[in-house]
């Protein structure tokens, strides 16, 4: 294992571990996570720091209990979802849900007035109107909305909260086809606010993501296993990938075939 | 030499790997296109434009001829010489069936289930096994229906509403792979054994 550390500009190697007097102790952990010798590159350590992380489990956020037990720790599933929407401060809030119901009302259309309540015990909620039968609808919720409806809500939240580089796991899960074509373009869109640009990276095995057209050769990261370690590389940099790109395929096209299982098929064959 | 497949569904896949496997065990295979099945038409004539070594295998379904359906795929423009397309009399499934004697003990059908080998065209001496609808529904409702295999019978035969039986890929892949015999399906297929002669010839290297 290496540890490099170069400053791209100056093209100056910064660190290069393990060093002369390292032994198996010191390799135990890497100068980035440690403040007395990670001063010359700290800006990374923030911006590690400061990375978001999100990968909602509607499950958890559903539960109630989970949400007590979440409350000091990190929060990789979104249990803290509510929490944060506490925290926030009410008019930033009511201006986040007014766009997050904006957009609800057509990817969930009998799903009305999405609003943030605090019940008796101090414990926050959200609450919306499901509109059926009944002239009046009936209210729901969280532990009433469905998966997608949650994951959706938890991904707006968490675009429209801070500036920070945001991680997204799987945004497809749950959701219709239908909604997930859109999700390129929505996060292109949710991402350039008030004049900055976020950075956002998401993780999918989606295809409807990925056939849509606006996606870049440079900015799709594709991870190829190998015996030796999965490689991580651009798609436009892999040979085999650009052929299709510049031959007109959508990156879906070209990438997903590079990446599948080899024999996928004899899944069937057991 | 590595070389990338396409074809519609996993049976013509299946196929095309095992025409390589038997006849040019020196190409291997890289990817397996296209990313999602259903149909090549509108990328077949983008793979024309990738220009490195690409088979793929299609149906001539309801086209009276193959020159017919490669001129409306790809109109006037020429097919690349590192590409080499292929066409099945019928569907990839009526390759299959030209092995008459492999194909019937197999399913465990009466051989004279599988219609006749008919001459197309008698001056170019192009013979196939003409089916009176599509072959794959043909396979299903015809042959293996008869099946006396109750498993085959229950693997092949849709429910209200399907296209294939339940178990259709699964039960057609091994066969693909193992016991078809396509020397003695080439007898019955121009188009199969114009492809196998084809593959043979195919040097994208030095067109």
């Amino acid at each position: 294992m290496e540890e490099k550390v170069k400053n791209l500009k100056l093209n100056k190697e910064i660190l290069h571990r393990p060093q002369k007097d390292e032994d198996t102790e010191t390799l135990k952990f890497t100068y980035l996570e440690q403040p007395t010798v990670n001063a010359n590159f700290r800006d990374i350590y923030f911006f590690f720091q400061d990375t978001q992380y999100l990968n909602i489990v509607p499950q958890l956020v559903r539960d109630a209990d989970s949400y007590l037990l979440a409350a000091n720790k990190e929060d990789f599933y979104g249990r803290n979802l509510l929490d944060r929407m506490n925290k926030t401060n009410k008019k930033t809030r009511d201006s986040y849900l007014k766009r997050i119901n904006e957009i609800l009302q057509i990817a969930v259309p009998q799903l009305k007035n999405v609003d943030f309540i605090i019940d008796e015990k101090g414990v926050p909620h959200l609450e919306a109107l499901y509109q059926h039968w009944r002239a009046k609808g009936a209210k729901q919720q969280e532990a009433q909305f469905s998966d997608g409806t949650l994951r959706l809500i938890g991904f707006m939240w968490a675009l429209l909260d801070g500036q920070e580089t945001i991680l997204l796991e799987e945004p497809e899960l749950y959701l219709h086809s239908a909604i997930v074509k859109q999700i390129p373009e929505f996060i292109y869109k949710m991402q350039r606010r008030k004049g900055r640009i976020r950075q956002v990276f998401i993780s999918t095995h989606s295809y409807d993501i990925l056939s849509n057209e606006g996606i870049g050769g440079d900015e799709t990261i594709v991870l190829i296993p190998s015996t030796e370690g999965t490689k991580v590389n651009k798609a436009i940099d892999v040979e085999d990938i650009k052929k299709y790109l510049d031959a007109g395929f959508s990156i879906a096209e070209a990438v997903i075939p590079k990446v599948a299982p080899v024999n996928i098929q004899q899944m069937l064959e057991f | 030499m590595k070389i990338d497949i396409v074809g519609e569904d996993d049976v013509t896949r299946a196929i095309i790997e095992r025409l390589i496997e038997e006849y040019r065990p020196d190409l291997i295979i890289d990817k397996v296109l296209p990313a999602r099945g259903g149909h090549i038409k509108p990328l077949a004539v983008k793979y024309n434009l990738v220009n490195s070594p690409i088979m793929l295998l299609t149906d001539l379904d309801t086209y009276d001829c193959p020159p017919s359906l490669i001129h409306d795929w790809f109109g006037p423009s020429i097919l690349n010489p590192k590409y080499l397309f292929r066409i099945a009399y019928g569907e990839g499934e009526s390759w299959l069936m030209a092995d008459r004697v492999g194909f019937s003990a197999w399913i465990h059908s009466d051989i004279h289930l599988i219609p006749p080998t008919t001459i197309i065209d008698k001056r170019r001496n192009i013979f196939e096994i003409v089916f009176p609808y599509k072959p794959s529904l043909y396979l299903m409702r015809e042959i293996a229906s008869a099946s006396r295999n109750i498993e085959m019978r229950t693997n092949f035969s849709p429910r209200t509403g399907a296209k294939r039986g339940p178990l259709y890929n699964s039960t057609l892949l091994p066969f693909i792979r193992s016991t078809w015999n396509i020397v003695n399906a080439a007898r019955n297929s121009t188009s199969l054994s114009k492809t196998i002669q084809r593959l043979l010839e195919f040097s994208p290297d030095n067109p």
